[in-house]
């Protein structure tokens, strides 16, 4: 190129006599202005430093020869990756490398194309020292790209196949980076697109989880630790329940006596009767549980109640009701009766689907969100809505803990971008009369069909050959085996849309069965 | 985990504070999955087959295809007069998924929860990312690392603090179990996984 073109900071391979092999190339241009320079890709530059013709045959000749081998599989590299990266740009799909077939990496360059210099258009990566063996490398994102996360890659020599080892993946508000143990003589840093380079990993933007029926001692405790290296926000969403789910989940009611776990009951004849006369349960009803409050469906399916436990009276209450047999649905769905005018709740009471929010401090962390109990998902064999979703801003872990005494269980969530649609179970069996092998799963997508084939030891209740069934988002499916002896390890479970599944037994002895 | 995430080699330590080993749990999903120990035919699995080892000290799995390996803690039961533990019915069942070699995150933050007697991490580097290996910022010391087998990987066991927060960031991925016991209780869950 003409000196008075070649910019003055992009990255320059010096070819010459003195090295073995190729080395780091610079960021600027060399020293000596006198030097020829040939543009090899975009950005990229080849400084000639032989020092003139050696003479053929000459150990310098050879070991240019082989330099110069080096420097053109390089430049292939360069060209290919800078093509690459224009294809992107231009949202073109990008071939596997080698899947072209030519081999000529990036011929539409024309020896006369000149390069750019790195300015606030330009992705770089700027490395501005080292102390104390850690590396400090600052991202330059172009001036209009925002919050982009970018994964960092290390090689320690550029001879083709580079060996790209991932370290580390930026924050979206990250720019300054710190690499310990750089005590490599010579190392090359590079950032490439999240995921060119590695698959994803069990941290994640989002989940569909749920509580198995854990066997439990109470009081139990449920809970969700999400955990990440920064601060990130993020919700909690609980599905709610279908209308043949056994328990309902409420929170956030004005009315706070509202709040808590109902279960699902046919009101029995009396009780409504009781109701029509006096608008009250009261204790002398059986057919239902005193002191707890539940969410009553008549038997027609006509209709739903909410009904609150007066512990001063000793009487169970509607409280609210609401057409229909599915609890989800807005706050004004809900009716008091009053005068037999039905009206909206004088207090307002938030529905399924229910949110909360969560954080994760500054500088990261753990946050730990309590779980109501009745989040638990108790049926078995039905289809369910017991799951909750869990969004994050930026990639969280998300561990689930049932703390109770003696009967403690946890789990590692896994993201979506982590479920798969073909899983062999590990379980085990309970070998303890109260415990059961179990398995249950959560569908991530509306209509996904779901086959299982129990295992010869699984002793699944009314399925002993495989069986499909079908899930909508967010719906969840359980079920256990017969008899604590039995075992559902080695059952099968094929979906065409990935599922979360959740696999052991509900309580264990082991290693057998006479080990408390 | 989906049979895509299982791997061909796994490895682990013994939880720390129990005795006489631990129970881990073999499940192949392909025929004729020969299985080896530190080195040693241990059994062929079919596919959905199982083979339950008692082993006590580290253990790699090395495999001829993919499985997926649960390292579950013993019932109290079974090491009840243990000198390592405080009362005999120090400890319970728990069971954690062991992600293969090679799978591991970088990035591990975790909690233990309230209420129990002792929480511990065990920990697997790579040799060469054993000196990088912090947690909660603090170097482990060399003695803490016992080899496991040949794999050049090391494993470590920490006690650490109840109802806390803890972190173990390395130079390369790293494996973490963290886990505790109590009266007839226990827990445990892994760091996470790399696809």
């Amino acid at each position: 190129m003409p000196p008075d073109q070649v910019p003055q900071f992009g990255t320059f391979w010096v070819g010459g006599a003195g090295a073995a092999g190729t080395a780091a190339p610079l960021p600027c241009q060399p020293i000596d202005p006198s030097l020829p320079i040939y543009a090899i890709a975009e950005g990229q530059f080849l400084v000639a430093d032989t020092g003139g013709e050696p003479a053929a045959g000459s150990p310098t000749a050879a070991a240019l020869t082989a330099q110069a081998n080096a420097l053109v599989n390089l430049i292939t590299q360069i060209q290919t990756a800078t093509a690459r990266q224009r294809m992107r740009a231009m949202g073109m799909d990008v071939p596997s490398p080698g899947g072209d077939g030519s081999g000529d990496g990036g011929g539409d360059y024309s020896p006369a194309y000149s390069g750019v210099t790195i300015n606030t258009n330009l992705l770089s990566l700027e490395m501005v020292a080292v102390t104390n063996q850690t590396a400090s490398l600052v991202i330059h994102p172009p001036w209009d790209v925002t919050n982009e996360v970018y994964d960092l890659l290390y090689c320690t020599n550029l001879l083709p196949p580079i060996a790209w080892q991932w370290l580390l993946r930026s924050y979206p508000d990250q720019t300054n980076l710190l690499v310990p143990n750089a005590t490599d003589a010579q190392g090359f840093y590079r950032l490439s697109s999240a995921n060119d380079l590695i698959a994803t990993d069990s941290r994640g933007t989002n989940f569909w989880l749920m509580f198995p029926n854990f066997f439990y001692n109470p009081p139990i405790g449920l809970s969700l630790y999400i955990s990440s290296p920064v601060a990130t926000t993020g919700t909690i969403t609980f599905s709610g329940i279908m209308s043949n789910s056994t328990v309902a989940f409420v929170t956030n009611c004005g009315d706070m006596a509202l709040n808590g776990t109902y279960t699902l009951t046919n009101v029995p004849a009396q009780a409504k009767l009781d109701w029509q006369q006096n608008l009250q349960f009261d204790a002398a009803d059986t057919g239902y549980v005193m002191g707890t409050n539940w969410l009553a469906a008549d038997t027609s399916g006509s209709y739903l109640g909410l009904i609150e436990y007066d512990s001063g009276t000793g009487d169970s209450l509607l409280a609210y009701y609401k057409f229909g047999s599915n609890p989800n649905g807005t706050t004004n769905d809900w009716m008091v009766d009053q005068d037999a005018e039905p009206q909206p709740p004088a207090t307002s009471c938030q529905q399924f689907p229910v949110s909360q929010s969560f954080t994760v401090p500054a500088g990261g962390g753990v946050t730990n969100i309590a779980i109501d109990s009745g989040l638990m998902t108790q049926a078995y064999d039905v289809v369910g809505s017991n799951s909750f979703q869990v969004t994050a801003s930026l990639p969280v872990s998300v561990y689930g803990m049932d703390n109770a005494p003696a009967t403690s269980a946890t789990f590692t969530g896994y993201p979506t971008t982590l479920l798969g649609t073909n899983y062999c179970l590990m379980a085990r069996a309970a070998g303890i009369y109260d415990g059961r092998s179990e398995f249950a799963m959560v569908a991530t997508t509306d209509n996904t069909t779901v086959t299982i084939t129990p295992s010869s030891t699984a002793n699944l209740p009314n399925h002993t050959n495989p069986y499909s069934t079908s899930l909508m988002q967010g719906q969840t499916y359980q079920i256990q085996s017969q008899s604590e002896t039995d075992d559902v390890t080695g059952t099968l479970i094929a979906s065409d849309k990935p599922v979360a599944v959740f696999a052991g037994a509900s309580l264990a002895f082991v290693p057998d069965s006479s080990t408390p | 985990m989906p049979v895509d995430s299982w791997g061909r080699q796994a490895l682990a330590i013994s939880f720390a504070g129990r005795a006489g080993g631990d129970t881990y749990r073999v499940l192949a999903a392909a025929n004729n999955t020969i299985i080896f120990t530190n080195g040693v035919v241990a059994g062929t699995n079919q596919a959905g087959q199982f083979l339950d080892l008692i082993i006590d000290g580290p253990v790699e799995f090395r495999v001829s295809q993919p499985i997926q390996v649960a390292h579950f803690a013993n019932g109290s039961g079974f090491d009840a007069n243990s000198s390592l533990k405080s009362y005999p019915d120090e400890g319970d069942p728990c069971e954690i998924l062991l992600p293969p070699v090679g799978h591991y995150l970088m990035t591990n933050i975790m909690a233990t929860p309230e209420g129990y007697d002792t929480n511990y991490l065990n920990i697997i580097a790579a040799y060469s990312a054993v000196t990088n290996t912090l947690v909660d910022g603090m170097a482990i010391a060399a003695t803490n690392f016992m080899a496991i087998g040949n794999s050049g990987y090391y494993g470590a066991r920490l006690l650490v603090t109840n109802s806390g927060v803890h972190t173990v960031t390395s130079s390369q991925p790293v494996e973490v179990e963290i886990y505790g016991f109590g009266n007839f209780d226990a827990y445990g869950y892994f760091g996470g996984i790399v696809k």
